[in-house]
């Protein structure tokens, strides 16, 4: 497993495997010279050949950055987690490919799932023609700031294109969305082909529901067409583990974005347990939850 | 170009970026609302995100 032991989604992982009587391996942080995991290579392709992985979070390394210091810290890391040998849950190079929102956003599109509008736009006049004067913007890539005076996220935003000028579009790409009234927020799971899905009623909700304090989660029944196309993103996105965003507007089913590799444990118990058992069960009996 | 060196204050991102929620203590779902964005941004896209910067999952 590569991730650190305080998240709790790599505990719940490891005490499933330690209950039944695996021992996992976990890559975690490299801070100190003492603490390289493995030589990439040099690891026995005997214990390699039979190993599974779940990448939940690439360790941080003692340099990062752009120096050759850094890139080689990186290329290092790189190796370890994405090690042929190693069958992964979730390939590092399909995470990476599926965390980008225009990829996911073009793949839904390519397929026929419904989307909101989205477009990526030098100007207001363009965004204007294609979505209208009111948009949601949201960041691409994770959208954290941190200017020194404590870590902010850049939310889901609705926003006036009058309150957007040119001269930021142009040198700072954001993505600019159709806004959508949703009633009911969606989060769906799968695990290579099995899916569970949790719902939050968007009533008194913020258009983004991170930025609400509380939020009251429960167990549904996947949506029949939302089954049917969470899955077919998820296979053919090549991720294992997924989770995703979809909101139900009146009778219709809008997918949102897709987290490659999404947090599971805010949702209720009867979706999370079974999620944490299936990804267990996959790490330690292998292609069972696979699609093929 | 302009590269995001040359703009580590971005004027449309650090407008739109807000604190997190604060939830409360006995929360179940405490840290765990946040986007689950998955990777560290500083080592799944280094050339672009400062490298000290937290992944929202550790934000609240």
């Amino acid at each position: 497993m590569v991730g650190r032991f305080s998240d709790p989604h790599i505990a719940a992982v490891d005490s499933g495997l330690k209950r039944r009587e695996i021992s996992p391996v976990l890559i975690e942080d490299i801070e100190s010279p003492k603490q390289w995991p493995w030589f990439a290579i040099a690891a026995p392709s005997s214990e390699n050949s039979r190993a599974r992985g779940l990448i939940r979070c690439l360790p941080r390394s003692p340099t990062a950055g752009r120096s050759a210091l850094g890139s080689a810290w990186r290329e290092f890391t790189d190796g370890l987690v994405s090690d042929p040998r190693v069958e992964w849950l979730s390939g590092l190079v399909d995470i990476r490919q599926a965390d980008n929102k225009l990829y996911q956003l073009a793949l839904a599109d390519r397929i026929g799932v419904k989307h909101p509008r989205t477009v990526v736009a030098r100007t207001t006049a363009d965004i204007g023609n294609y979505i209208g004067e009111e948009v949601v913007l949201k960041p691409l890539g994770p959208g954290v700031i941190n200017n020194g005076d404590g870590p902010r996220v850049f939310y889901a935003t609705l926003v006036e294109l009058s309150d957007l000028a040119d001269s930021e579009l142009a040198y700072e790409p954001v993505i600019a969305q159709q806004p959508l009234s949703a009633d009911e927020h969606l989060r769906v799971v799968t695990v290579g082909a099995r899916i569970w899905c949790g719902s939050l009623s968007a009533v008194g909700l913020p258009l983004d529901w991170r930025e609400s304090p509380a939020l009251r989660w429960r167990k549904c029944d996947v949506p029949r067409v939302v089954a049917r196309d969470a899955l077919r993103l998820a296979r053919i996105s090549g991720i294992g583990f997924l989770s995703q965003d979809w909101i139900r507007v009146g009778d219709d089913f809008w997918f949102l974005d897709l987290n490659p590799n999404g947090k599971w444990l805010f949702l209720p118990e009867e979706v999370a347990g079974p999620v944490t058992d299936a990804i267990v069960t996959w790490l330690a009996n292998g292609n069972d939850v696979r699609y093929n | 170009m302009h590269s995001t060196s040359s703009t580590p204050e971005s004027s449309l991102y650090n407008r739109f970026a807000r604190s997190g929620p604060r939830r409360s203590p006995t929360a179940s779902d405490q840290n765990e609302t946040l986007e689950p964005e998955t990777l560290e941004p500083e080592t799944l896209n280094p050339e672009t995100l400062e490298p000290e910067t937290l992944a929202p999952e550790y934000l609240a």
